[in-house]
């Protein structure tokens, strides 16, 4: 689970302008946004800088992680 | 965005892959490509215990018999790796995502590679005939033959590639 669509509607982007933003396809971001692939932390990071926040907040979900 | 080299031009070329590699598609093409190389591989190397057990008692039927099998498996071999690259959405077109360069290639596609075949059919088909390369280039016959060919390969990549687009 992450938080990337959520984040991405909140700063009025399409799945387009992100994919451009940060230098990969569309499907990409709708495949992540559906937990049908998991980004390399390089990706993560550039996710996170172009929806304007950090990867906790993208990607920690509170409660979900167990030991 | 990272520029592309040779092996990633040949990779989209292949997989016909259209806007970035990036690495969601890098990684799926590479899971398909390996599966595929491992499938293959292990087909056509057990294959060849027959064929050369075979090609010692029947020397002719395993002259058109093996390459016809070889020529099959690839081609299962190519529809799964289509299959898989499409369920993968690696093969989607975007049209909004393509510069420009790659928007005038998909502009047309049908027409152009029906032409093209069109082409390549009207110069191949008279080698299969007895009589003369220019009278049979020039007869009704080839001709006809050659354009309902190349329309035929037209429509069918037409719709091939309008199957592609934008698909979630």
């Amino acid at each position: 689970m992450n938080r990337v669509k959520e984040f991405r509607q909140k700063v009025g982007k399409s799945q387009l302008a992100l994919a451009k933003e940060i230098g990969v396809s569309r499907q990409t971001i709708n495949m992540i946004e559906n937990n049908k692939y998991n980004p390399s932390l390089d990706l993560c990071i550039n996710l996170a800088r172009a929806l304007g926040t950090d990867l906790n907040s993208l990607f920690w979900l509170e409660g979900e992680y167990h030991d | 965005m990272i520029k592309e080299n040779m092996t990633d031009k040949i990779i989209k070329r292949f997989y016909s892959i259209t806007g970035p590699l990036d690495e969601y598609k890098r990684q799926e093409v590479d899971k398909i490509g390996n599966l595929s190389f491992i499938g293959l591989s292990s087909i056509l190397l057990l294959a060849n215990l027959p064929a050369y057990y075979f090609g010692l008692k029947y020397p002719e039927l395993m002259s058109w018999a093996y390459p016809l099998f070889v020529t099959i498996t690839i081609l299962v071999a190519f529809f799964w790796v289509m299959t898989k690259s499409r369920a993968a959405q690696v093969t989607s077109i975007d049209l909004q995502e393509l510069d420009e360069k790659e928007q005038k290639q998909v502009q047309h596609v049908g027409l152009k590679t029906g032409l093209i075949f069109t082409c390549f059919m009207w110069l191949f088909l008279p080698y299969g005939s007895d009589q003369a390369y220019l009278t049979e280039l020039f007869s009704l016959k080839v001709i006809i033959g050659a354009v309902i060919a190349g329309l035929l390969f037209g429509i069918s990549v037409h719709f091939l590639v309008k199957s592609r687009e934008n698909t979630d």
